[in-house]
């Protein structure tokens, strides 16, 4: 700005002097090239640039994020609505014997029921509360494709939203269990009847002193088994070379439990598996099962705890859990289920997996009819087919999705939208495309956080300030051609 | 004669249209009642009023004539009979005035004045249809009046009458009805009959799956179950009023437990016995006890209740005297009630067993008594005697201040030692060491002896796991409560203070009372018998006998049937069904869903999936999948997808 009075500061002295002396036309040339010196110096921004581009204007929820997907990122001016929304979370797709959960999200809290209701509008699961999530809870009985129905009730009974809840059970191929103990218990007799009721492979060994072993062999063939269940008392009887043997399969990724009921050598484990063991508490602890723990407890080290009285470390590729319950078969009768439960969670702890060629993505949001849907899916490969819709197209990577292929429809029609694709085998899979009327509430909720995403994803209006400055070189050209004038004056 | 003819059915006219009116107003009646009978009955009145009121006007026209219209001069009786030509004249003039003379006006006043309104026909005619409505509503079976209505006139319309015979213990008169919406006693014989027998008609198809014939003969079934039935696509719900077992309420006394007062002179005992047709035998069943301990006598009694005029109701209320019951102080009387049903297949109920007690006089040191099991030992001194003991050392104490320090000292231990022996002898029976087996409490054994005797000499018996187990947890909560206040009683008198000590004896003696008076405790012996435990290598750790095997694993139980399986997974779909499924779909309802309605709704749904509804399917799906009682819960691997991405992470990851 300074170097900008200077120029014209300058220039309108040489100006006044000319005009003293009566040069008209030299004085206009002075102001010229004044005005020009102090239009190079001055770094103008341009004209019309000048203010940042008008902001959109959104009303109400706004739109989906499909909606957004094709506009190019602008600055919005939104105020989020104030009015109740509902957002739905459940499992799109589940493996038979996993717990069905569905939790309804509110904006406000207040006394309210939730009810899962079958096809013949028969409640199958219910909760209430008065907290802002209202969580059900429902084992699926048999692999088929359901549409439920989820109602929300305000305290008096009013309905607050109704819809449907489509979701998928499928099969699951069965556990492969190796199981050695060193003495036989009822603990382990009823995990062995609740792996072969999971119809789990099972190749069971238990040795009862030192002579009398009892046998329980595969149906069928287990060429490396996915999960190794030990007891403390097999694992300290084993030889330095098995012991080594079977470490060496955990590190190869094989997860092993061990079942600490009658573990008595603490140095051995603190040595083989640096598991430091002390006397532990005799109060039974956990819920809603409260578990009575062994005798001996890991002490806090590498072996960190996991709930449910479990403790793990990650062997290498594998991982290890030690069990510090005893006396769980007492739920075996009382709370099947439960106990059924317990055991998955440990499951799920030890890092049990089963390697599928081909996972389905769930869609980020309510499939409609008439409305791009994007299908996504890893490990899949070749061509997606849409019967319903006589398409096929093959599948694309998406820069937003890392490691999965997407495919865009349009789907015609409410219901339940096929796909057949290709992985490792042929696959099939079905996406449900709601109505246009189903769940307002949740479809006003994720018009809303697809609308802030895409104000997130807009540029905010102070950072667009860096307009583009007036070019230069007219100034210069035009300071140049007066003081040539001038020059030329001058000379003359 | 043409025109009196004329004149005639004019005067007939105006007289018909004066009385139409009441055919209607009679009529109306039972149009509003929609009774087809009562309509018939009318107009069957109405042609008989109008003949009636033709043969009226054809005997009295002419002078009906005459009196209304002055100007014919009593002369109309000439336009009947003229017999002489002076008369035909006459006729002929008068004829010419007649039609003048007798305008509209003049028939309305006629009519008026000589044809009776009849409003007593209206009055009978309402009286009659407003007792048929009452008593239609009154009728039980078609209570609701308004829906009533409706199927009767169905039923005229329909062309199927079901006839249901109750069976003959209920009572109840066999039924006609049209095709609705019916609830039957249980094992009614239940008949379809077409109105015209004829071949070719549709079965009638029930919700159980059954398909019943209909033709020349009716269907017939037996009614067991609640279910609906189905002809030509109309659904009709039958409902199977189940009979049920007599009720028996006990209304006096109010406790399963009553204590009667010391004094009582009597006790009332009111029972009541309910079924829903007739209860053909009712017995109260009284028991008395007498004694205690080990020494107690038992007498029973049968009672029949008496019957009442409703054979559905027995009820007796009465004030036994004590005498009648044969009760004495410290008895004991049980009674319950048993009664029985008319039913084809008897029903029986019992009420629970209700126990009087008439308390007896409280009686002297008879502590042991409340453990009947052992003999008190001679040495023993009870709680009373503590008590009597400790009040004489404290007022000795009291009245001979200076008494010797080491008499009292002596005195008091052995009062103390009595209190820990009468302590360790109730303590047994919670378990706790014994020492009265074994030798002197105090171990003050006598010397010598031979080794071998030590133990008998200086051993406890420890906690005997017998007689920890012996009593159940309140009579126990009170033997605990009586050994800590001996506690105390021992420490005070240990202490050498007498006084304090009386206190907590007290409370001692007031909790050996009460385990006193609950002597009768009825035990519930099970029939378990252990089998032979082998003593010799009992906890040797030898397990010879003991084989190595090997089997093949386990197989998974079967939740769920697999037909069932099948059939959800084919419902899935809207392809063919399995063979049978029908079959097997009703076989799982019946077998799973014992709720009537919910039965009722699943069974419609099967029918609707046979018919070949497909939007049906998802709805049966839900009925046969909500009759599976326990999902069972499958231990799994989480399943895991390994792309290019994860698989080069684990491997970077991987040094």
């Amino acid at each position: 700005m300074n170097t900008f009075a200077i120029a014209l500061g300058i220039g309108g002295a040489s100006a006044l002097v000319c005009l003293v002396r009566r040069k008209w036309l030299d004085a206009v040339l002075v102001l010229i090239a004044a005005v020009a010196l102090a239009g190079l110096t001055g770094e103008f921004p341009m004209p019309g640039a000048g203010t940042a581009p008008k902001p959109m204007k959104v009303a109400g929820d706004g739109l989906r994020a499909a909606q957004w997907h094709d506009l190019p990122a602008r600055a919005i001016e939104w105020t989020v609505p104030t009015t109740d929304v509902l957002r739905l979370d459940f499992p799109r797709q589940l493996t038979l014997g996993r717990m069905f959960t569905l939790t309804v999200h509110r904006t406000k809290g207040g006394s309210a029921r939730l009810q899962l209701l079958a096809e013949n509008d028969q409640v199958i699961a219910e909760a209430a509360g008065t907290g802002k999530d209202l969580t059900v809870q429902w084992l699926p009985p048999v692999v088929e494709t359901l549409v439920l129905k989820a109602r929300l009730l305000d305290g008096a009974g009013k309905v607050i939203a109704q819809g449907p809840v489509p979701f998928a059970v499928r099969d699951i191929a069965p556990l492969q269990v190796q199981g050695r103990f060193g003495a036989p218990s009822f603990d382990t007799r009823v995990l062995n009847e609740l792996l072969a009721n999971s119809n789990a492979v099972l190749d069971w060994q238990v040795t009862l002193g030192k002579t009398v072993t009892r046998n329980e062999t595969a149906r069928e063939a287990m060429a490396v088994p996915g999960l190794a269940v030990v007891d403390a008392a097999y694992f300290e009887r084993l030889g330095a070379g098995p012991r080594a043997a079977l470490l060496e399969r955990v590190a190869g990724g094989m997860p092993l439990i061990v079942l600490a009921s009658n573990a008595a050598q603490p140095a051995l484990w603190s040595r083989s598996l640096q598991l430091n063991l002390k006397a532990s508490a005799d109060k039974p602890a956990g819920s809603p099962l409260a578990m009575t723990p062994a005798p001996l407890h890991p002490v806090a080290g590498v072996w960190a705890p996991m709930g449910d009285l479990t403790w793990t470390r990650q062997w290498q590729k594998g991982r290890i859990v030690w069990l510090g319950a005893v006396d769980w078969h007492r739920y075996a009768i009382s709370e099947p289920r439960a106990l059924g439960l317990w055991w998955q969670r440990v499951l799920d702890a030890a890092g049990v997996t089963k390697l599928e060629d081909v996972a389905w993505i769930d869609p980020e949001e309510m499939p409609f009819a008439g409305q791009r849907l994007e299908v996504c899916a890893q490990g899949v490969r070749g061509e997606a087919v849409f019967p319903a819709l006589k398409q096929s197209m093959a599948w694309q990577r998406r820069p937003d999705k890392a490691d999965a292929s997407c495919v865009a429809v349009w789907p015609k029609e409410a219901g339940w939208l096929r796909i057949e694709t290709q992985g490792a085998k042929p696959v099939s899979h079905a996406v449900y495309v709601y109505e246009k009327s189903d769940w307002p509430m949740w479809q006003m909720a994720q018009r809303r956080d697809a609308t802030a995403r895409y104000a997130a994803r807009t540029a905010a209006p102070q950072a667009a300030t860096s307009n583009p400055l007036l070019p230069a070189w007219p100034f210069a050209l035009l300071f140049t051609l007066a003081m040539l004038a001038l020059w030329w004056r001058e000379r003359r | 004669m043409h025109a009196n003819a004329e004149v005639a059915r004019r005067v007939l006219h105006a007289a018909m249209l004066r009385r139409v009116p009441l055919w209607l107003a009679v009529a109306l009646p039972w149009i509003l009642l929609r009774s087809i009978p009562g309509m018939v009955a009318c107009a069957a009145w109405a042609v008989w009023d109008f003949i009636q009121l033709r043969q009226r006007v054809r005997a009295g026209w002419t002078h009906w004539i005459d009196g209304a219209v002055p100007a014919l001069e009593d002369s109309s009786a000439l336009l009947v009979r003229a017999d002489t030509p002076v008369a035909r004249l006459q006729q002929q003039r008068l004829l010419e005035r007649v039609s003048h003379a007798i305008g509209r006006d003049e028939l309305r006043a006629i009519a008026r004045a000589r044809i009776p309104l009849g409003l007593h026909w209206v009055a009978i005619s309402c009286t009659a249809a407003g007792a048929l409505w009452v008593f239609q509503s009154a009728q039980p079976g078609s209570s609701p009046a308004a829906p009533a209505l409706a199927p009767a006139a169905a039923a005229e319309k329909s062309e199927i009458v079901m006839r249901i015979t109750p069976p003959k213990y209920t009572g109840v008169a066999p039924s006609q009805a049209a095709p609705r919406d019916l609830q039957v006693p249980e094992q009614s014989a239940v008949e379809w009959c077409l109105k015209k027998p004829r071949d070719g008609e549709p079965p009638v198809e029930l919700s159980d799956g059954q398909v019943l014939k209909l033709g020349q003969a009716c269907a017939r079934w037996t009614a067991s179950e609640s279910v609906f039935w189905r002809w030509r696509g109309a659904r009709y719900n039958l409902k199977v009023v189940p009979d049920t077992a007599p009720r028996i309420t006990v209304s006096g006394p109010k406790e399963m437990v009553h204590v009667l007062a010391m004094d009582a002179k009597s006790a009332r005992i009111a029972v009541e016995v309910r079924d829903d047709y007739a209860v053909t035998r009712a017995t109260m069943h009284l028991t008395l006890a007498r004694g205690s301990g080990e020494n107690v006598r038992f007498s029973d009694r049968e009672v029949p209740l008496p019957g009442s005029k409703d054979p559905r109701v027995r009820s007796w209320s009465k004030e036994w005297s004590l005498a009648e019951l044969g009760m004495e102080p410290g008895d004991e009387l049980y009674f319950f009630v048993r009664a029985l049903d008319n039913a084809g297949r008897v029903h029986q109920s019992q009420s629970p067993t209700y126990t009087l007690r008439l308390p007896g006089p409280v009686e002297e040191g008879e502590e042991s008594t409340a453990l009947p099991m052992l003999v008190k030992p001679e040495n023993l001194r009870s709680q009373r005697q503590i008590i009597i003991d400790t009040e004489q050392l404290v007022a000795d104490m009291k009245a001979n201040p200076r008494l010797n320090a080491a008499t009292v000292q002596a005195r008091s231990q052995a009062i103390a030692g009595d209190q820990a022996m009468l302590r360790r002898r109730y303590g047994q029976f919670l378990g706790e060491e014994s020492s009265l087996f074994g030798g002197d409490d105090d171990h003050e054994a006598e010397e010598g002896g031979s080794p071998g005797d030590m133990i008998a000499e200086y051993g406890h018996m420890h906690d005997e796991s017998e007689n920890a187990t012996l009593f159940d947890e309140a009579t126990k909560k009170v033997l605990r409560r009586a050994l800590s206040a001996m506690w105390d009683a021992e420490k005070a008198l240990r202490a050498i203070t007498p006084k304090p000590a009386l206190p907590p004896e007290y409370k001692a003696l007031a909790a050996i009372k009460e385990l006193q008076q609950a002597d009768r405790i009825y035990l519930h012996k099970t029939a378990f018998a252990p089998p032979a435990i082998k003593e010799e290598i009992r906890m040797t750790g030898d397990v010879v006998g003991a084989k190595s095997y090997k089997r093949e694993q386990a197989a998974a139980d079967e939740a769920i049937p697999a037909e069932v399986r099948v059939l959800l997974q084919s419902l899935a779909g809207d392809g063919a069904l399995p063979a049978l499924w029908s079959r097997e779909a009703h076989d799982w309802i019946r077998a799973r869903i014992t709720n009537d309605d919910q039965r009722l709704a699943a069974q419609r749904s099967v029918q609707d999936v046979a018919d070949g509804c497909v939007p049906c399917r998802p709805v049966l799906r839900a009925w046969l999948r909500g009759a599976i009682t326990e999902a069972p819960v499958v231990l799994q691997a989480r399943p895991a997808t390994e792309t290019p991405f994860t698989r080069a992470w684990r491997n970077g990851a991987e040094p």
